[in-house]
């Protein structure tokens, strides 16, 4: 059975409540001053992200400073550094950032992702982070970068004192037949879990593909579905894509537990990895959902991707 | 395109705190259920809406902590008709819609014209998808039904899928549907009253 969303009947208190749920990330301090050794301090921002690096060269040099979202919602910017440990699971953050990462066609894509961008005020993108990953039927290149989500305090005025940044690896993945690219985010859990992974569809356009982020050292993944035979795809810039068509697009949203490790995508029942030999990789996290730990780790040690 | 169609309900408002959005695709998909759950008690297409914004601002306020049952899967039907019964019952006992939820989150005023009324009226009139309506029950109750009257399986060979004797696969198809009878009246049983 296919799951698809339909026009609010009444969008007058839907666009109530994306206001409400809006206004829960607009409550807080400035991102810059509550990120890990930002304090407000550009310099040691600098120097952090180039730690975070690992002693690459850091990318394309010059100002790049394009339209992020649309001009109506343009995204919000970080200049805090790619968490280190993020950089040390995805080999594509450790390359330099070359000019095709920040080509115009790339550019699109940061545009087109508006619908994503828009209603995530809370969400803050980093430019340095941003990487091509491979061309669109249309030349739109889908494409990865990093972000950081600041989640709101509780409501409960005893439990303020937390406020969790949630770091993010994103996706943009334009979509044919569209004027818009999905974009979608994974939290460390979700990658080191297995479940980094997320269908994009357009039905009227006959277009569904899998797609998934993974860590290094994955080299292809199964994916397996309920009613069609698994397909293994191989893994490129810690990026897969996988076409879906007939029986592979099959009984979605039928399975138990949380987003997206149950029914991540039209038909795929789970996915699993495997090096360059072949070998089975095991998963190397149990998935806890990011909201279970309330940035406590975050706050324990200061380096919320390890 | 709807990048969040494929979202769980559990995935939906685990996101949600992230991603506004999110709240929006589960308030989308569970709309029709929801007025139509208050319709069929209030009869009054202002209240509804009245209430289903209170209902709503509840489950985006306690979105983060939802947890889905074993029973129902990832679904959040039943957590967000208990929001609607514990509101409506609140309002009762108050003797007017509640708005705890709205107040704390600050949202606005609900503000509806006639044609937003008529259209109240319409999301409870119109005939819920089998998706949404199954996924009010819990898993056992949902196979049986689904495998007796939607694939009008018999009940032998259902039996024998789900192991189980026949008369077990005959008690889950009568209280699935029984469930849900008593959850969604038909609109003719309360338009004509």
């Amino acid at each position: 059975m296919r799951r698809r969303e339909r026009e609010a009947g009444l969008p007058e208190l839907e666009k109530i409540l994306i206001t409400a749920a809006s206004r829960m990330g607009e409550s807080k301090p400035s991102l810059r001053r509550r990120l890990p050794g930002g304090r407000g301090s550009r310099i040691v921002a600098i120097g952090l992200c180039a730690v975070a690096f690992g002693g690459t060269a850091m990318a394309a040099t010059g100002v790049w400073n394009p339209l992020v979202g649309s001009s109506e919602h343009p995204a919000e910017l970080s200049d805090t550094p790619v968490p280190a440990g993020l950089v040390a699971k995805l080999g594509v953050l450790r390359r330099e950032q070359t000019p095709q990462d920040r080509s115009p066609e790339v550019e699109a894509t940061l545009k087109v992702g508006h619908t994503g961008f828009k209603y995530k005020p809370n969400f803050a993108v980093r430019l340095g982070s941003v990487r091509y990953l491979r061309p669109g039927a249309n030349h739109e290149p889908t494409i990865l970068l990093s972000g950081v989500t600041t989640v709101r305090p509780e409501i409960e005025p005893k439990k303020e004192r937390w406020i969790a940044e949630v770091e993010e690896v994103c996706v943009a993945r334009p979509v044919p037949g569209t004027e818009e690219a999905a974009f979608i985010c994974f939290d460390r859990s979700e990658l080191m879990s297995g479940h980094a992974v997320m269908g994009v569809s357009n039905p009227a356009d006959g277009f569904a593909v899998a797609l998934g982020v993974v860590p290094d050292g994955v080299a292809t993944v199964t994916a397996k579905f309920d009613a069609a035979p698994p397909v293994n795809v191989p893994v490129e810039d810690n990026y897969w894509e996988l076409p879906l068509s007939g029986r592979q697009l099959v009984n979605q949203n039928r399975g138990t537990g949380y987003f997206p490790a149950s029914d991540p995508l039209p038909g795929v029942r789970r996915t699993v990895w495997r090096d360059a030999e072949g070998n089975f990789i095991p998963r190397q996290d149990p998935y806890t959902p990011w909201w279970v730990t309330r940035g406590r780790e975050e706050a324990k040690t200061g380096e919320p991707y390890r | 395109m709807d990048l969040l169609e494929h979202c769980t309900d559990a995935g939906l408002l685990a996101r949600t705190e992230r991603d506004p959005l999110a709240f929006a695709a589960f308030y989308r998909r569970h709309e029709r259920l929801v007025f139509r759950y208050l319709m069929s008690r209030c009869r009054d297409p202002e209240l509804a809406a009245d209430l289903a914004a209170e209902v709503f601002a509840s489950a985006l306020e306690a979105a983060g902590r939802f947890k889905p049952e074993p029973s129902s899967g990832s679904s959040g039907v039943p957590w967000l008709l208990t929001i609607a019964r514990n509101t409506l019952l609140a309002s009762v006992r108050h003797g007017v819609v509640v708005d705890y939820a709205r107040r704390r989150l600050h949202c606005e005023p609900l503000v509806l014209d006639d044609d937003a009324l008529t259209r109240v009226e319409d999301l409870a009139s119109l005939d819920l998808p089998i998706e949404q309506l199954l996924a009010y029950l819990p898993d056992d109750l949902r196979d049986a039904v689904v495998a007796r009257v939607l694939e009008e399986r018999d009940y032998e060979e259902i039996a024998t899928q789900l192991g189980c004797s026949q008369q077990v696969v005959r008690k889950r198809v009568s209280r699935g549907l029984g469930r849900l009878r008593s959850a969604l009246l038909p609109a003719s049983q309360w338009t004509q009253s």
